[in-house]
């Protein structure tokens, strides 16, 4: 009995300095961190607290250009954002979901007439959004929901507005140059005018609207403060990297982007470096191009997700993936967006964009950053403009729209768009100027369609 | 034997530790207290020097509410809908992430943001029960907890319009407004919810109360708006718009003044005029 007494309180002793010991360490880690050393116990996270979420698939289809409009049967209530990236992101936020459910539940497409497309843009309460690039809408739907939504049509701009106790979704189709109308079943004409009630007039007009800017293609969007873009440092991110037979740095993480294995064949070509693996070859040239290129059927290497043929979001969301981290993760201030997505023969071509602050970038001559090319469900070719851009902190001086617009006459542009774009010529800084290009009616026309 | 005087020494040695720890915490706690009341109280004196005048027990003593994220639950939201309409229900995808549910009873429509409305035939029996009680207990079975924050008369019926809360404190653009008819719900209309339990964001913190007396100060000259008086502070959440993802709660004190209503974002510090 005594011995089994003294055990127990052996035992009881043993938890007590248990207890005890955990009691401590819990106790003096409370004291640590209060004393501020908690960032030696638990390093703060990659996203720290107020930064926004990680870059998901649907900031690509993020508008560059967004006009929330408030119309009381009288007047109208225009809140408009354009080269300011920040600024659009705050004001598609609470519209993203209205512009989801709507392409979630468009009806059919019935043909307007552009008197109808003005009125809508002009007279009614309404969400514009204008994404730079030519955007397929089932990819649009899929960026934005993550669901593809079988949509024909193509629009560089949305308007979902409210008309006659009905919310519709107004658009001109790039491919066909025409104006059709979906109505929007899930989305109330009084959802969207509670949305765009807090809208706060800071004059922005399309050129429609006023006469001074009749030169101009009509739904060009002006805003009354003359744009003042950033200067953007402009570098080739490969530059100085991958020596022969070397992996490592910047060239090494492109490579691992791109699928590429340590064990990748390179050797020095007359203008870059050459990397094999499998049967796929990838060129990096000295000023920053890449380019791949496999035979179809191959390498399955760069295969489309997909239960059997590819759909048009499929195809893009695949390249999307690859463009982001490839030329995206190296891009520096800009960002992607989606300039055309073109049927080909065998698949789709599809190419991005660099956009900074808005704000389209012209790399080269080609323009893209990335083009790639969609064969028998893989990407079979690529071609990357890596360039990395900083902001210097300046802002340069742009010609106001209004003598930009009356320099468009002489030239023969009447009509035609007047938008801010960067140079990227390969130099050192990207400085942005405006740009008028043709209107889509007659760069369908020279197409011969 | 010297096994066990060993352990004796150990455990008052930990004892002794234990207690050294426990009021060192104690003590840090209790000064940290005092200070941020100090400080709370120098910063209202400060405002009044200013000549702004503030009731000191109308100021939160501490920002007690955290940073919190939603998701959306859509297994949850059929449930929901049963327990609404009383019983077993049918649903339909009406695309862009909205989905119906209905019975004999009625219907209810879920939104990816949070709106929902409903419809009921012939309407929701209010009984003997006063309409707010009878208002809120149907919201409750949607898992919505709320405060009737308006009621007025209608062509035929009343409207109440309840305010979402969220362990106590408003949830700012969630609220609902149920319709009444003869006696009988008839609809809900321009509802918005939290769409799923909230959890607790790690990794903020907000800032202490003087800090935000102070960011009130400093955001209203800021604004260009002056103010003679902080008639009322109350400790809300506000859903903050995303594109995609969980919505964040985001803390905030609701400032009532004799010129204006302002949103002070407590991670932030930020003051906005009130919508």
């Amino acid at each position: 009995m005594d011995k089994r007494k003294r055990r127990l309180i052996e035992l009881g002793k043993d938890l007590l300095i248990a207890a005890l010991t955990c009691s401590a360490v819990y106790l003096g880690g409370v004291n640590l961190m209060a004393a501020g050393l908690n960032g030696l116990l638990h390093p703060p996270d990659a996203a720290g607290p107020s930064a926004p979420q990680a870059q998901e698939s649907s900031a690509i289809a993020w508008p560059v250009r967004m006009a929330v409009s408030y119309w009381n049967g009288d007047n109208m209530r225009r809140q408009g954002v354009q080269y300011d990236q920040a600024g659009c992101e705050q004001l598609f936020q609470p519209a993203a979901s209205l512009l989801r459910e709507a392409l979630g539940s468009a009806g059919p497409a019935q043909a307007v007439s552009q008197r109808e497309w003005r009125q809508v843009l002009g007279q009614s309460s309404n969400l514009y959004f204008d994404f730079l690039g030519d955007i397929p809408l089932s990819v649009l739907s899929g960026w934005l929901s993550g669901e593809e939504v079988q949509l024909e049509g193509t629009v560089r701009r949305l308007v979902l507005a409210a008309r006659g106790g009905q919310a519709a979704l107004y658009y001109r189709d790039r491919e066909t140059g025409g104006l059709y109308a979906r109505r929007a079943e899930v989305v109330s004409a009084d959802q969207l005018e509670a949305a765009a009630l807090g809208a706060v007039d800071n004059g922005a007009v399309f050129a429609f609207e006023q006469e001074q800017y009749a030169l101009l293609d009509g739904d060009t969007m002006i805003l009354p403060q003359q744009p003042q873009p950033r200067v953007y440092a402009a570098a080739n991110p490969l530059a100085g990297e991958g020596e022969e037979g070397s992996l490592g740095g910047r060239m090494g993480e492109l490579l691992s982007a791109l699928s590429f294995p340590e064990n990748s064949y390179i050797y020095s070509g007359t203008d870059g470096q050459v990397i094999r693996s499998g049967s796929g070859t990838l060129r990096v040239y000295s000023g920053g191009t890449v380019t791949y290129s496999a035979v179809q059927g191959e390498s399955s290497r760069y295969l489309v997700p997909s239960q059997g043929t590819p759909t048009r979001f499929e195809a893009a969301e695949a390249c999307r993936q690859l463009a982001e981290r490839a030329a995206g993760a190296l891009a520096g201030a800009a960002r992607l967006y989606l300039r055309e997505m073109e049927q080909t023969a065998g698949g789709w071509r599809v190419d991005f964009g660099y956009c900074l602050d808005g704000t389209q970038v012209q790399v080269g001559e080609a323009g893209y950053a990335a083009s790639f090319l969609v064969e028998g469900g893989e990407i079979t070719q690529f071609t990357l403009q890596l360039r990395c851009y900083t902001d210097t902190e300046r802002r340069s001086i742009v010609l106001p729209e209004r003598l930009a617009a009356a320099a468009l006459e002489p030239l023969d542009r009447q009509g035609g768009e007047l938008l801010l774009a960067y140079w990227d010529t390969g130099g050192e800084t990207a400085s942005a100027g405006w740009a008028a290009p043709r209107t889509g009616e007659e760069a369908l026309a020279e197409a011969g369609r | 034997m010297a096994w066990t005087k060993l352990k004796n020494i150990i455990i008052c040695i930990l004892l002794a530790t234990n207690l050294c720890l426990l009021a060192f915490t104690a003590y840090r706690g209790s000064r940290n207290r005092s200070q941020q009341a100090q400080a709370r109280a120098e910063i209202i004196s400060f405002l009044q020097k200013q000549g702004i005048r503030v009731d000191e027990e109308q100021v939160p003593s501490a920002v007690t509410l955290l940073p919190q994220q939603v998701s959306r639950n859509v297994e949850e939201e059929c449930v929901l809908a049963a327990a609404l309409l009383e019983g077993e229900v049918f649903a339909e995808a009406r695309g862009g992430e909205v989905y119906r549910y209905y019975n004999d009873k009625g219907s209810v429509q879920f939104h990816s943001n949070g709106d929902f409305s409903a419809q009921f035939t012939p309407g929701l029996e209010a009984g003997e029960a006063d309409l707010e009680e009878h208002a809120l207990s149907v919201l409750r079975r949607m898992s919505f907890s709320g405060r009737v924050t308006a009621r007025e008369r209608t062509e035929g019926g009343e409207m109440l319009t309840v305010q979402q809360l969220w362990q106590g404190a408003p949830v700012l653009s969630c609220q609902a407004v149920l319709r009444y008819r003869d006696g009988r719900l008839a609809a809900i209309t321009g509802g918005r919810r939290l769409t799923g339990e909230p959890e607790e964001e790690s990794g903020s913190a907000p800032i202490t109360a003087a800090t935000a007396l102070m960011r009130f100060y400093t955001g209203m000259n800021a604004l260009g708006d002056v103010c003679s008086e902080i008639s009322g502070i109350t400790q809300a959440y506000a859903v903050a718009s995303t594109v995609s993802g969980p919505m964040p709660l985001v803390p905030v004190w609701c400032i009532t003044t004799d010129t204006g209503s302002y949103q002070l974002d407590t991670l932030t510090g930020t003051l906005s005029r009130a919508a």
